[in-house]
């Protein structure tokens, strides 16, 4: 689920929490109109610091990606904003960097490499169509 | 200036001549929830039993919900307090001890006596010494949460309990913090608990408090980083950056533990030649070691296995 957090790794939990909703966005898992947990349930649920999900909802508000209703709850927003094009590539460029020192590791190539994320992004895309 | 409902000043206190805490001075802001670490010894409960007016200081004062909890009744019955060892009459029932406490304390609460005695099938009928200790530490968490406490004061409250049970005290904890706003103070050694359930850290050591801070300041500001070096390499690190908490070195692999702003960090070590940093995960309780070792808690211990040097070569920072 989008709240299975790993309180033991570097990244503070509100982050990881952040980063969760944003991954099953992505994913399709929640869509929009979606409801999810309030604080007080996300917390005795999960067992974490309320005021570390308050934190984690906080962000994702100012982020424009959910939206919260007095009294009925927190929904996935309607429209989705696009993040800044510059921030999104340069993300995706660091988490690339980490699948070249996995593959020079392994004796993946280049050649190999590129393939790959062609064979990647196709599946992702069938399963997105999907949805 | 926060209201804080904790409010700790420069307590000193010794037993017989030997220092159990050495000017400690700490807040802690309403609603918030704050984790007290440190070695047996420490002093973890002799400043939570200051706290709860069962012990007197020597030196310096401590402020509950705003007000001086010696003096004040109206503070000490909105506060919960949990220990590892409970305190109850053993002689009485259960439900006596209900009955007990609701007389006690004003804003005592039936309906969440009832709740919560019904959820952890506390035997009402049965004296107090005839529980188990896990049971012991139920009945205590009820009565501290029946009387809509403002502030509780847990002393490693699920020390030796089972991993169900601390997750059900945990998840009660975490409910009556997101539903009453509830503040909480509390001592433990589980650190992955506290990873989960702490805004703010305290640590001593030695009477001392060592550092104070949020959690997630905490976890922004210490770093273990790993990077491929020589023996030039690895002095002119130790030259650049000072605050490195400990160091170890595998062959040429060398792995440092350093506080600090990362972006800056990073910056000086690709100054100093291409050696590949790259950040490693830090758990709190690796942090932890890394603070203690710093203040000198000395690990050498009499293992069967003898260390060899050149595996594990700990360069002084």
């Amino acid at each position: 689920m989008w709240f299975d957090i790993d309180p033991s790794l570097s990244m503070p939990i509100y982050q990881q929490l952040v980063h969760g909703v944003k991954e099953a966005v992505a994913r399709g898992v929640l869509v929009a109109g979606d409801r999810i947990p309030t604080v007080r349930e996300l917390a005795s649920h999960i067992m974490i610091n309320p005021n570390t999900i308050a934190k984690a909802y906080q962000r994702l508000e100012q982020e424009g990606i959910i939206v919260t209703m007095r009294s009925r709850g927190s929904f996935i927003a309607e429209n989705l904003p696009a993040s800044s094009r510059e921030e999104g590539r340069q993300a995706i460029a660091g988490l690339l960097d980490k699948v070249m020192i996995e593959a020079f590791h392994r004796g993946v190539d280049a050649e190999e490499i590129k393939s790959l994320v062609q064979e990647r992004l196709k599946k992702w895309e069938q399963e997105r169509g999907s949805r | 200036m926060l209201d804080l409902a904790i409010n700790i000043n420069d307590i000193s206190k010794s037993f017989d001549g030997l220092t159990a805490l050495d000017h400690i001075t700490m807040q802690v802001p309403y609603g918030c929830v704050c984790g007290l670490v440190g070695p047996n010894g420490a002093g973890k409960s002799t400043l939570i039993k200051i706290c709860m007016d069962i012990l007197r200081p020597d030196h310096g004062e401590v402020e509950l919900l705003g007000e001086n909890p010696r003096w004040k009744n109206r503070v000490r019955e909105r506060v919960g307090y949990v220990s590892d060892i409970p305190g109850m009459y053993p002689n009485f029932k259960c439900e006596e001890m209900f009955q007990l406490g609701s007389k006690l304390y004003p804003h005592w609460d039936s309906e969440r006596c009832r709740d919560l005695s019904s959820a952890f099938e506390i035997p009402a009928t049965r004296s107090v010494h005839a529980l188990s200790r896990g049971m012991k530490v139920r009945m205590a968490l009820v009565m501290a949460l029946a009387i809509r406490p403002r502030l509780l004061l847990l002393d490693e409250p699920t020390a030796g309990l089972d991993p169900l049970f601390r997750r059900e005290f945990l998840q009660v904890v975490m409910d009556e913090v997101a539903g009453n706003g509830t503040t909480v103070f509390y001592s433990t050694h589980n650190l992955a608990d506290l990873e989960r359930a702490a805004d703010y850290v305290g640590c001593l050591n030695n009477g001392r408090l060592l550092f104070h801070h949020p959690l997630d300041e905490m976890k922004g500001s210490l770093h273990r980083v790993q990077m491929m070096v020589d023996d030039e390499q690895v002095l002119m690190i130790q030259n650049r950056l000072p605050d490195i908490l400990d160091a170890q070195r595998n062959g040429r692999l060398y792995s440092i533990t350093i506080e600090g702003n990362w972006p800056e960090i990073e910056a000086v070590l690709n100054n100093l030649g291409s050696f590949y940093p790259e950040k490693v995960n830090l758990s709190l309780e690796e942090a932890f070691v890394s603070l203690m070792r710093k203040d000198g808690y000395n690990f050498k211990l009499p293992l069967h296995s003898e260390r060899n040097d050149e595996c594990f070569k700990e360069v002084a920072p």
